[in-house]
């Protein structure tokens, strides 16, 4: 069955009719994980390649991952027992004292479209909870986001704290908001630095060793 | 002897019209705290929350503090070197703040807790929210803080009105960024009707500020982008926005006023629709992270006036020195020609920038321009 329909529904954001997709390639036998590897996360990284070049924007990205999360609710329960597995689990959060959601929310929506696993904290995260969360989770790699000048020293903050806890199996820390700035991140020792949120995702990726996809 | 201030000066040099001269100071806005903080004295009244959540009548037993408080508003912008005092209109549109515990640590900002904008959520989510909600009515709309400005400003020295949020930023606020954003794909008739009643909020305010005699600029301050480009499409902004912003100049140009464009952001692919169709006089706000003013000079500096553009992050967090540096560079470049610019910050006199800071910026304008034309601005 071509799976490309769904595919394109995805990058629609057409919610219903990427349901509607999912429900037919299962009817024809398709398994579970080719709809997901094959159709899902090739179409919102397609999504974020637009994002990235500007041809789509906040609203385009946001229906998008409201159709891929709509189709993972169908699939979720026929994955486990697959031989499905996320392409790593990452932490993300607005460092403490900073409101501001969205700009997160979207590198979670482009990193879960390529196959991650997100922890997503919210905003006004403190660095204990960071660690807690790391702790619980097992993940590798942390993301902090910051919009305002005002709540970088709260990033520097966190990145030192989660340094020091040194967690299970090690962290390591990207970086990424309006004001950072690649200098910014080198020298509040963070590992990695995500302009934006397309740039996220490769940067996750050569943390934790992963080739891009062909 | 002290400065007199000089508003032809300002608006030739937006204009580029005239001969070369000293480059005029300019801001959007400047913080309750910042004004505090250069002046060395306490407003009589509790600013933040009339800047934060302006409301249309006014408690008479606040009326002389707040009379007070503008006084502080004139005298800082008279003692630092600008020739108009910017000042809020009353349009104001009930909204969703959240409140955090701010972490900058800054002396400009006692208070202890920052606002932000709520954006996943807003007072409108749908049609029964649309007609509910407590619009105001333009004609109702008290302007009494740009009035009382008017009234008291000394000779040479004119008035700029600012409106707390432009027609984009109070629609989606309204909304929330995010449920804006599904709205335009779930519901866009409401995206539009939201959008045409702030617009033509927006529009009769700026009108009738236009008609205030010492209002001599409008402020078309509207934050359409993030780093990397417009939060929603052009072609939506051209939609439900742009028409509006044609509207609110062809108002202000009618009374023979300047517009003045602020916003933030990457919205660059916008900028040939804001000079040839919207007609906008200046653009203010630059970020050295997304383009520094001397490229938004290079660019457009031929079509409109290009203000401000020293970096915010680099005023919140940097030292005195690359404040001068980098304020030295952008005159260089950006004064070079002699008219078409003016000094600034990349956007507002912000609580989080260092009182040294603010102040060492425009001392070196005003080394600047003392080394170029003998005199200081």
């Amino acid at each position: 069955m071509d799976l490309s329909l769904i595919k394109q529904r995805v990058m629609e954001g057409d919610a219903k009719g990427t349901a509607a997709g999912i429900r037919d390639a299962l009817d024809a036998s398709v398994p579970p994980l080719a709809i997901l590897e094959q159709a899902l996360i090739p179409g919102m990284e397609e999504v974020g390649r637009l994002f990235a070049c500007g041809e789509y924007f906040v609203p385009e990205l946001l229906i998008a991952a409201r159709a891929m999360s709509s189709a993972v609710e169908i699939l979720q329960p026929l994955l486990s027992g697959s031989d499905y597995a996320p392409a790593g689990k990452i932490v993300m959060g607005t460092v403490q004292g900073d409101l501001h959601d969205i700009g997160k929310k979207l590198v979670a929506i482009m990193l879960e479209g390529s196959g991650f696993e997100v922890v997503d904290l919210g905003a006004d995260v403190s660095p204990a909870r960071f660690i807690e969360a790391v702790e619980q989770s097992g993940a590798k790699v942390v993301g902090l986001s910051s919009l305002l000048s005002t709540t970088l020293p709260a990033m520097e903050e966190t990145v030192r704290a989660l340094h020091a806890a040194r967690p299970a199996g090690g962290v390591r820390v990207m970086v990424g908001g309006a004001p950072v700035t690649d200098e910014f991140a080198r020298r509040i020792g963070a590992d990695g630095y995500g302009a934006d949120a397309s740039a996220a995702v490769a940067v996750a990726r050569q943390l934790l060793g992963i080739s891009a996809r062909a | 002897m002290p400065r007199k201030p000089d508003f032809e000066n300002l608006r030739r040099t937006i204009l580029r019209k005239g001969p070369p001269g000293p480059v005029p100071f300019f801001e959007l806005f400047a913080d309750p705290g910042m004004v505090e903080a250069v002046l060395e004295e306490k407003f009589p009244v509790n600013l933040h929350q009339y800047i934060e959540q302006p409301v249309l009548s006014l408690p008479a037993d606040e009326l002389p503090g707040l009379m007070k408080s503008l006084d502080m508003y004139v005298r800082f912008c008279i003692e630092n070197g600008y020739d108009y005092v910017f000042m809020l209109t009353g349009l104001s549109l009930q909204r969703r703040l959240l409140a955090a515990t701010d972490t900058a640590g800054s002396q400009n900002w006692p208070g202890g807790q920052r606002y932000w904008q709520d954006e996943k959520g807003g007072p409108i989510q749908n049609w029964d929210d649309f007609e509910s909600y407590p619009w105001p009515k333009a004609e109702e709309l008290n302007h009494a803080a740009l009035e009382y400005v008017n009234s008291v400003v000394p000779d040479g020295m004119k008035v700029a009105a600012f409106m707390y949020g432009g027609v984009f930023e109070n629609a989606t606020w309204l909304m929330g960024l995010e449920s804006f954003s599904y709205a335009l794909a779930d519901q866009p008739d409401l995206v539009a009707a939201i959008c045409q009643r702030v617009g033509e909020l927006a529009t009769a305010t700026a009108t009738k500020a236009a008609t205030i005699d010492n209002v001599e600029m409008v402020f078309l301050s509207d934050d359409l982008g993030f780093f990397s480009g417009t939060l929603v499409s052009p072609a939506v902004i051209r939609r439900y926005i742009v028409p509006h912003y044609k509207r609110i100049a062809d108002a202000v140009h009618a009374a023979g006023k300047l517009v003045v464009f602020h916003s933030c952001g990457n919205m660059y692919k916008l900028m040939d629709d804001m000079i040839d169709n919207v007609g906008i006089d200046a653009k203010h706000s630059y970020e050295d992270k997304i383009l520094p003013v001397e490229e938004a000079s290079r660019r457009w500096g031929d079509r409109i006036g290009v203000l401000g553009g020293v970096d915010m992050d680099l005023l919140g967090r940097g030292s005195v020195e690359q404040v001068r540096t980098r304020t030295r560079q952008i005159l260089d470049v950006c004064a070079a020609r002699g008219t078409g610019y003016c000094l600034g910050t990349g956007n507002t006199a912000a609580n989080y920038i260092p009182r040294q800071n603010y102040l060492a910026m425009l001392d070196e304008g005003r080394r600047w321009n003392h080394e170029h034309f003998g005199t200081e601005n």
